[in-house]
């Protein structure tokens, strides 16, 4: 709690009344940085390369209007950042699940073709039955 | 959609031509159509009710985008539209996940059909193949002239049959018991180490073998067993595979957290103002990472929080420090700044001292002077804000002081170099705080107070000098000065007379204004020249006296 106090006394000194924005542009920041992770985490880097690099960009600018004292620009392109690094993790994620789709349609048409064999012998030896009734 | 927006805009401004307002309204009005479009397309791949969070929240950006509008606020607008087409890709990709999800789904259950389906074929090929060698067997019986052998034969075909059939049955949950395993070992591999799972295997692997020996009672009640350990095995899965991911994306989320407070510290040189914490939560870092790359989830977020911890003690000590630092620095620079100023104003003073300010403007001066005094007791008291801004207010009235002076001695230049031009002047010069302007000769007729025709130029040309802008606030006294020929007290009146005389003269027809006019008849009282021939002539004289300060 101490050390908590001690941080807002310093940050307060340090940006004075504009601390609120600066403070949400940090915070904004924070998370676009949070999701880019993730977004890398998930493979997003071969999956959704242009949201990813997009993503980056823009949390890089966001940090230069932040020097540049800028706090309401910094957290616009935070806020973008962060919606473009979201796009990246979702699509890295949507990839990864059509590509189970593939999987799964694999294992379907083996599933059918031993049907289909199966039915080829059935009726096979349904023929040998009627032809042994016949005799 | 993009490009189109693009050549709608240049086609805009083909037409309209090329002015800020319009270029921000055709891009807003592109933009509102990409974020549009993107809604369109979420709703296209059912957003709305698979991901009805970020597919509303899209929706309710573009109103606010419309509202904002409305209100003629373009700049806002455009932002909404430009998130409102963000959130909606963000709901279009976890669209396409949640449909990917239903297709698996799907095609598993099919799969399991399919599995059924053929072995329900297996099945019915099993029984036919039993009525086949029946049949078989029934009409060697009824032959005669069959042998015993083949009934034997036959006999012993029906027992396998009756066996493949009774087989083929158990398979059936034998199947759906290894699906269940393998379904396990899907969600959560490392399934496949546990004591769990080599039960359930052993216990596949044994209905197998009584299948296959045909042992079909025990099978059954084998299979009986197994069902509820593979239940458990699975459910077990599943929830190690949730409880996992919730491990992995805690830790990543923990990392994240770590790299930004490391990231922040470095902005406040944490490697100079605490290196061995600022090395040990990289090293903490490390460690966690390595761990997420392993697997090792709990572990990696426990180091990950570690490290967090470590990093914000590292935050806080380099942001003390640096705090201090840069304090100090802002001392130190303060400090100089006050002492430098002091300095300056006083040697500013002193290098004026023997120029015209003191005189010209010494009310100026003096302030100055009285400011760098205080500026250097507040210095002596340590008050260096109160030093800074002492000094350059007194530095403020040196400087005022000093272009005052310039302005004046500029001006009276000025009014020096033209008054010399004017004919039958003659003499012009600059005093302390005036310009002397002296005409000497017949400007009257003797004992007459009536200019002469020949000097009426002269005191034109002088009357539209004085009436420039650059000369008009300055006063104008006029002397007239006799010889000292003839009574004194008449000289006087005469004297007085002809500065009066003079004085008219400026005021009509030179046209200046009364209120900077003076006359003084001085008489004989004071002459410039007071021995040799000649004196007379030059004590007899107008002077046209010009204040300038």
């Amino acid at each position: 709690m101490v050390k908590l106090t001690l941080y807002l006394f310093i940050f307060g000194m340090f940006v004075g009344c504009g601390g609120q924005l600066q403070q949400l542009a940090v915070e904004t920041m924070e998370n676009a940085q949070i999701a880019l992770t993730s977004a890398n985490a998930m493979g997003a880097d071969a999956a959704a390369v242009t949201s990813l690099r997009t993503a980056e960009g823009m949390l890089a600018s966001a940090g230069n209007a932040l020097n540049a004292g800028d706090a309401e620009q910094a957290y616009r392109l935070a806020l973008r950042a962060y919606l473009h690094a979201r796009i990246a993790t979702e699509i890295a994620i949507a990839v990864r699940e059509e590509a189970r789709v593939g999987e799964a349609q694999e294992q379907l048409t083996t599933s059918e073709q031993r049907v289909s064999e199966a039915l080829q012998r059935l009726e096979a030896i349904k023929a040998e039955l009627e032809a042994l009734e016949k005799l | 959609m993009k490009f189109y927006g693009w050549l709608l805009l240049l086609a805009y401004l083909a037409v309209f031509g090329c002015t800020v307002p319009e270029i921000d309204e055709v891009m807003l009005a592109t933009q509102l159509q990409d974020a549009q479009q993107a809604i369109k397309s979420a709703a296209e791949l059912e957003a709305e009710p698979l991901v009805p969070e970020e597919y509303g929240r899209a929706v309710k950006l573009l109103n606010f985008a419309h509202d904002s509008q409305e209100k003629g606020d373009i700049p806002q607008s455009a932002e909404f539209a430009y998130q409102a087409e963000l959130v909606a890709q963000v709901a279009i990709a976890k669209a396409r996940q949640h449909q990917a999800r239903q297709r698996v789904v799907e095609m598993r259950e099919q799969v399991y059909q399919r599995i059924i389906k053929a072995q329900g074929h297996e099945r019915e090929i099993a029984r036919i193949r039993q009525v086949i060698t029946e049949k078989q067997l029934a009409r060697a019986m009824s032959s005669h002239g069959e042998e015993q052998q083949v009934t034997e034969q036959l006999s012993t075909e029906i027992a396998d049959l009756k066996m493949a059939l009774r087989q083929a049955e158990l398979r059936l949950p034998y199947t759906n018991l290894e699906s269940l395993t393998n379904a396990a070992l899907y969600f959560y591999p490392a399934i496949e180490t546990t004591a769990d799972y080599e039960r359930a295997q052993v216990a596949l692997a044994s209905i197998v073998n009584l299948i296959a020996r045909g042992d079909f009672d025990e099978a059954e009640d084998t299979i009986a067993k197994t069902e509820t350990r593979v239940n458990s095995l699975y459910e077990l899965a599943k929830q190690r595979h949730e409880r996992e991911t919730e491990a992995k994306t805690r830790a990543w989320i923990s990392i994240a957290k770590v790299e930004v407070i490391i990231a922040r510290a470095q902005i406040f040189n944490a490697k100079t103002h605490a290196l061995s914490q600022f090395e040990e939560a990289n090293a903490q870092l490390k460690h966690a990472m390595q761990a997420l790359t392993d697997g090792r989830y709990e572990q990696a977020d426990q180091f990950a929080q570690q490290a967090q911890r470590t990093a914000d003690e590292t935050l806080a000590m380099a942001e003390i420090k640096e705090f201090r630092q840069r304090a100090q620095a802002e001392l130190d620079r303060i400090t100089t700044q006050a002492g430098q100023a002091v300095r300056t104003l006083g040697e500013k003073i002193a290098g004026q001292e023997k120029t015209q300010v003191p005189q010209l403007e010494a009310k100026l001066y003096g302030l100055a002077k009285s400011a760098h005094a205080a500026a250097n007791s507040a210095l002596t008291a340590q008050e260096y804000q109160t030093a800074i801004e002492t000094a350059a207010e007194g530095n403020d009235y040196l400087e005022r002081a000093i272009a005052s002076t310039q302005q004046v001695t500029s001006i009276k230049s000025d009014l020096v170099a033209v008054a010399r031009e004017v004919s039958q002047v003659s003499e012009v010069s600059e005093q302390q705080n005036s310009v002397l302007i002296r005409i000497h000769g017949n400007v009257f007729a003797f004992g007459s107070a009536h200019l002469q025709e020949g000097f009426l130029p002269t005191f034109a040309h002088l009357a539209e000098i004085l009436r420039r802008t650059t000369f008009r606030d300055y006063s104008i006294r006029i002397e007239s000065h006799t010889s000292s020929l003839g009574n004194a007290s008449v000289n006087r009146r005469l004297s007085m007379a002809r500065a009066d005389t003079v004085k008219n003269y400026f005021i009509d027809p030179g046209n200046i204004d009364v209120k900077r006019l003076t006359a003084a008849g001085l008489g004989e009282t004071q002459p410039i020249v007071t021995e040799g021939t000649g004196k007379e002539e030059q004590n007899h004289r107008i002077d046209i006296i010009i204040t300038t300060n």
